[in-house]
Formats: structure tokens, sequence, C-alpha cells
């Protein structure tokens, strides 16, 4: 008999708990409060120093608006994350990243179009031309531009001078092999040899492409093969392992005389290392007709997802964040070109060393394809690097695999 | 004498019923849905495609199946021999009558086996850095400036390199279910064996082999099982790399690491969430037929052991 109570006294005990979580999850849940808090998640790739003044923008409109709540994310894999995550409803508010994956966010129903709450008269009048036009696709708004970014050459003055930095590619394998061998255990020029990114300054310089926005793909070009041989030129007087922090630790650490590197990092150098930065531009190719390397230029942008709870909220922070002058206090520490229009006219801007150093590269510049189709891309040339830098195979035969995965990457996005 | 009747039974257990249909099928339900759709990155929509995922994935000529999966199953068989090799020789050694403080030598094994893998993975991606790595480094004080092994950018070093940290990690383990099956063989056999003049050699294959296999056996599989399923340790220090030929994985991407890849990894790109559907369910068939055996296993163990 006594069991049998305890056996209905557990039941009940089971039932009440199952009713306090249903019960405060509606609770929670429900928009009935009158003080109507929001959460908004902002999926981002930024970090160290460079985090610090753009969190500082959304702390400011917290402050502004006490029932709103900003949440930073940083994410690795970024986009493809977004994307899964987004279609399973677990998705951030908002993405933050470089204009290039716009047209896979778009194809793939990931972001929504803004136009109901960003006027293309709004984002043309307030963001330099280029910038706005890379947060439109197919005739929309999708969200507002924050930078404008370029990888360029910094150099550690106590360690080389501005007249050592190469201006043409042969100089700059010399550079690479003397400066080796009169300081072993050191580094000329670092870069993250394996990446797409950092790498398209070479491809594009010697007068190569990675995909056409008709989906052709030119890994298997002579040029390209030439641009390959180039970067595989380095391979005895660079480290084996060469990927993005190893080479940042190596220029932090005044192991390295300079890097090739975007703003991004430029903060983290600058401030927390305590490096005397000076800034050149990527060297010419005289196998091109001395056509100087060409790196993507990119936009920094911010969209918004299907996810997103109150889009409208969401377009008030993006306005706030890229105002003029949120950006010009944030431009101060990072040393970004902004894209906010008047942020860019101003006489700070004009003076600041680090603004015209990118400012100077980025008119050598190519824009970042924002085609899906590049999507495809940045794995097969990637891959393709990693097999020349590792030595397992030529270029060429690197790059004609390559080729033959892109294309069937392409067909993917199409089909 | 106190009856419970069935539906009390059953209501006790409807909890954690309720929990796994809802936890374990609903995703395990949706993959086998997806798996027969076209679903992809770029198209939202669930159109059937009936076994087209799966013929792809297994009659296509660019298809990753049987290539991931020679190199898993490589990578288990190898390892997997090192473990019982390893946990033999350490277990034998422990159980020497000679060895004193045993549960010090114990702990001493069981602390690679105890530490997180996440942290000891990146630790060894240190220990095997081309150029900055204490092995290379320790190696250049011995062989010269120019010594290097490239562990971790040369494919079969890179392979030796995860079996090494994933050995380095698991064996303590087996040491330790060896070890208690030895000390439950009690000593008056060895002794009879040494009376009737059979040698170390004889004793450890005609007395003690037997004896503890029926431990071992179903520690073994389910090690194989696991090892099968490596994600973390091996994606920490390769990601599935090097990469060999850009049209191919990566020669130390497991089932696991593959699948990763495609969807969330660095290299995700035009995702086909339908393959790797498929792909997955193809894996979770093989694992299923695989712990099916290992319960056979065991309870063939069992009998033996009665």
């Amino acid at each position: 008999m006594k069991r049998n109570y305890s056996i209905l006294l557990l039941i009940s005990m089971v039932l009440a708990l199952f009713a306090v979580a249903c019960g405060s999850s509606v609770s929670s849940g429900g928009s009935s409060s009158p003080a109507q808090k929001e959460t908004v998640t902002i999926w981002h790739g930024w970090q160290g120093s460079y985090l610090a003044p753009k969190q500082a923008i959304f702390d400011a409109y917290m402050k502004l608006h006490p029932n709103v709540t900003i949440k930073l994310v940083n994410q690795q894999n970024l986009i493809p994350k977004s994307i899964t995550a987004v279609r399973a409803n677990n998705g951030p508010d908002i993405i933050a990243w470089a204009d290039d994956s716009l047209g896979e966010l778009v194809d793939s129903h990931t972001v929504i179009p803004m136009d109901q709450y960003i006027s293309e008269s709004y984002v043309n009048s307030t963001y330099m031309p280029a910038a706005a036009k890379a947060v439109q696709f197919n005739g929309q708004v999708w969200g507002v531009p924050e930078t404008v970014e370029a990888v360029t050459i910094m150099y550690n003055k106590k360690l080389v001078s501005a007249d050592q930095i190469p201006t043409t590619t042969d100089q700059m394998l010399s550079f690479e092999k003397s400066y080796e061998q009169q300081h072993p255990g050191q580094y000329g020029i670092v870069w993250p040899t394996q990446d797409a990114y950092y790498n398209a300054p070479w491809f594009y310089g010697f007068g190569a492409f990675y995909v056409k926005p008709d989906g052709t793909v030119g890994l298997n070009t002579p040029q390209a093969t030439a641009a390959g041989n180039f970067i595989a030129s380095f391979r005895p007087y660079l480290p084996k392992q060469l990927d993005g922090t190893t080479a940042s630790s190596l220029f932090s650490e005044g192991k390295a005389a300079a890097i090739i590197d975007g703003p991004w990092a430029y903060a983290d150098y600058a401030t927390k290392a305590g490096i005397d930065i000076g800034f050149a531009t990527l060297p010419a190719v005289p196998a091109n007709n001395n056509t100087r390397a060409t790196p993507f230029v990119g936009v920094k942008s911010l969209w918004v997802t299907k996810n997103a709870k109150d889009p409208a909220l969401c377009a008030d922070i993006l306005k706030f964040y890229t105002d003029y002058q949120n950006q010009l206090n944030m431009i101060k520490v990072t040393g970004e070109i902004p894209a906010n229009q008047q942020a860019l006219n101003d006489p700070v801007v004009k003076s600041d060393r680090a603004i015209a150093g990118f400012a100077n590269q980025a008119q050598y510049g190519t824009p970042l394809p924002n085609t899906p189709y590049m999507s495809a891309l940045w794995t097969p040339v990637a891959n393709a690097l990693a097999a020349i830098w590792t030595g397992t195979q030529t270029p060429a035969a690197a790059l004609a695999a390559a080729q033959k995965a892109a294309v069937k990457g392409v067909q993917g996005v199409s089909a | 004498m106190l009856q419970v009747k069935r539906r009390t039974i059953f209501l006790y257990l409807l909890p954690i019923i309720v929990t796994i249909l809802i936890i374990n099928m609903t995703p395990i339900l949706y993959t086998l849905y997806l798996s027969f759709t076209n679903n992809t990155e770029f198209n939202e929509a669930y159109n059937f495609v009936g076994l087209a995922n799966y013929i792809h994935l297994f009659f296509a000529t660019d298809s990753d199946l049987f290539y991931v999966l020679g190199l898993t199953v490589l990578y288990v068989g190898i390892c997997v021999v090192l473990f019982v090799l390893l946990g033999t020789v350490t277990a034998l050694a422990l159980n020497h009558p000679r060895i004193k403080g045993t549960s010090i030598w114990m702990s001493l094994l069981l602390v690679p086996w105890a530490a997180p893998s996440a942290v000891t993975a990146l630790i060894w991606k240190f220990l095997f850095n081309y150029d900055f790595g204490p092995i290379n480094q320790i190696g250049r004080l011995f062989f010269g400036a120019h010594f290097g092994v490239p562990w971790l950018t040369n494919p079969v070093a890179a392979f030796a390199a995860v079996v090494i940290v994933n050995v380095w990690l698991s064996y303590p383990f087996f040491t330790v279910v060896i070890l208690g099956a030895l000390q439950s063989i009690p000593a008056e056999l060895s002794e009879a064996a040494s009376v009737d003049g059979a040698n170390g050699w004889q004793r450890f294959w005609r007395l003690t082999f037997p004896l503890v296999s029926p431990a071992v056996m179903p520690a073994t599989v389910l090690s194989a099982i696991t090892t099968f399923q490596m994600f973390n340790t091996v994606y920490l220090i390769t990601q599935g790399g090097p990469i060999t030929n850009p049209a191919r994985p990566g020669v130390t991407t497991f089932v696991m690491i593959y699948m990763y890849n495609e969807v969330l990894g660095a290299t995700a790109a035009n995702i086909h969430y339908a393959q790797v559907a498929a792909f997955a369910i193809t894996m979770f068939v093989i694992l299923g037929a695989l712990t099916f055996l290992a319960r056979a296993l065991s309870l063939g163990g069992r009998a033996v052991q009665a």
C-alpha cells in the first residue's frame, strides 16, 4: 500500500515538473510583457583589437534602447554555418561578412531583401558608390556596407626600410631569399600561401581569373599556371606550414619583416604588438607587362537573415552602425576605409596613414566576384594551393585538378 | 510480494521513451527522408528523387564514398591492432609480480585517456608543426638544420601522426581491461602449468590468451566503432588534410570529418544536404551492423566464460 502511494507521488511530481517547464516557456516566449525586450544576434568574423571599436557601437545602441540586447557571436566557417542554421530556423538575425557571399546567400534564400526598410536612394546617397553597389543584387537592397578592404603589404619599420620593399615580383623573390639567408629563422614577406583570397593578387596580377559571372572557370590557363609557379617558387624561403595564424604570429613577434594582410589585422599589429608599421603596395608583375598584383577589393557588409524576428529593428541597428559619427570613431582605431561617404570625406580619414595605405592598394584591386559561382571556387583553389605548397603536385597538375572540381561545383550551383 | 502492473511499468518508462523518440528518432528519420530528396544549398524544396543520391554515392565515378570509407577502415584497422598490442604488453608488464606500485603506474597510464582529447589534440598539433614544432626542433639538434619530418603536410606522415595520437590516447583503456582480465586468472593455473613444464611463451598462448580474449573482444569491437566515428582528435590536428589532389578529400578525411567538411567545414561549398544525408545513412547502416556484431560477440563471450 505504501509503495503505491510513493508511485503516485512520483508520477505527480513528474507531471508537476512538466507543467512547470511548459509554464515557464510560455511566459518567457510570450510577448505580453509591455517592456518588449528584444534580442538581436549578429554572427561575424571580427577578432582581436579589431572587434572592440565595433562592439562599442552596438553597446552605444543598447544604451540608447535599453530594451534591445545585441549579441555578437564570432563564428568560424561563417557562411556555411549560417546557411545551414538559418534553414533550420536556428540562425542569427544579422550576418556580417564580405560581399562575395551575397550571391550565395541570396540564392540559398538565407538573407531577405531590405528595400522596405533601407531604400535604394538611402543606400546610394549614404555610402560610396562601389560599396553601395555591393549590397545590391538582382535589383534589390540586401543590407548595408560597412567598410572597403583589400590586402596590402605592411612592413615592420624596425626591420626593413621603405626602399627595401620589392616593387616587382622578381625583386620579391630575391628579397625573400636574401632576407631568409641573412636572418636565419626569420622570414621576409609572409602571407597565408594556401588561401584563395590572399593569393588572388598573384592570379589576377598574372592575368588569370577564378570565375566569371557566366560561370567560366579560369584555373587551367597558362596565366594561372604562371601564378602557381610564382607562389611555388617561395617554398624554399618560407615556412612549410604557413597559414594565417602562423603568418600573423611571425609578423607580430618580429620574425617576419613584412606581411600581406588586411585592415582586420592592422589594429592588432599596431596596438597589441606595438609594431611601427609602414605601408607598401603589392609588387608589379613583369611577366604580365608590369601589371600590378591585383588583390580582391571586398566590401564588408551586414545582411538580415530570414530568421530575423524584427527586420525593422535590424535595419535601424544597421543604419545606426554605419552612420557618419560611429564609422568615424571606429576607423580611427581599425584603419579601415569607411563605406560611409561622409566619413570617407572627413579630413581625419585623409590624414590617416593606415587608411591611406589601404586606399592606395585598393585602387589596384578588382572587385570581389559576388556571383554565387564564387562559392564553388574557394575550396578547389585553396586545395590546389595546398597541393602546390606541400609539393605533392606541380602547379599545373594541381590547378588542372582544381579546374575539374570547380567546374563540377559551378554545375552544382546552376543545377 | 509486490505486484507491479505492466501499465505502471510503461508509465514509468514513458518520459524516457518520449524523450528518446523526440531527441533520437526525429533527426534520424529526418535524415532518412532528406536522403531521398534533392535538397541542396540552392534548392530549398524537398523534391522526391528516389534512390538517386544512393546511386550517385555508390556508382558515380567522382563519388568519394569508397575512398573515404577505405581510409577510415585502414585507420580503424591500424589503430585497433596497436591498441590491443600495446595494451597487452603494458598489462602483462604491470601484472608481473615483481612490479611494485601498480596503482601509480595505472594512474600515470590513464592520464592521456582521461585528459580532454580536444586539448591534447591541439598540443599534438603544435608538437607536429614542421617549422616550429618541438619534435622537429629536437630532431634538428641531432640531424642538422635541414632535418624535418613533414608531419602534417606529407600524406603518409600525416596519417601516421593521427594514428600515433589516437593510439596514445586510447591504449591505456586496453591496459585497464586486459589487466583486469589477467588479475581474474587464478595464479594456481599458471603455477600448475609451470610445474607441468610449460615455458612463458606457452603459458601465454595456451593459458592467458584464451582466458583473456573473451573480455577483450567486446572492448575491441566497441573501440573499433568509436575509432570509425573518430572526429574531434583528427579534425583538430589535420582538418582532414593534407590535400594531395584538389579533386579528392585529404588523406585523413575519415567519414565523420568528411560529412562535417561537406556541410559545415571551411571547405563546405555547394552544400548538397541530400547527398550528405545519403552518406550518413550508409554509415548508419554500417555502424549498426558493427554494433550488432559487437553485441553478438559479447554474448558469445559470456557463453564461453560460463
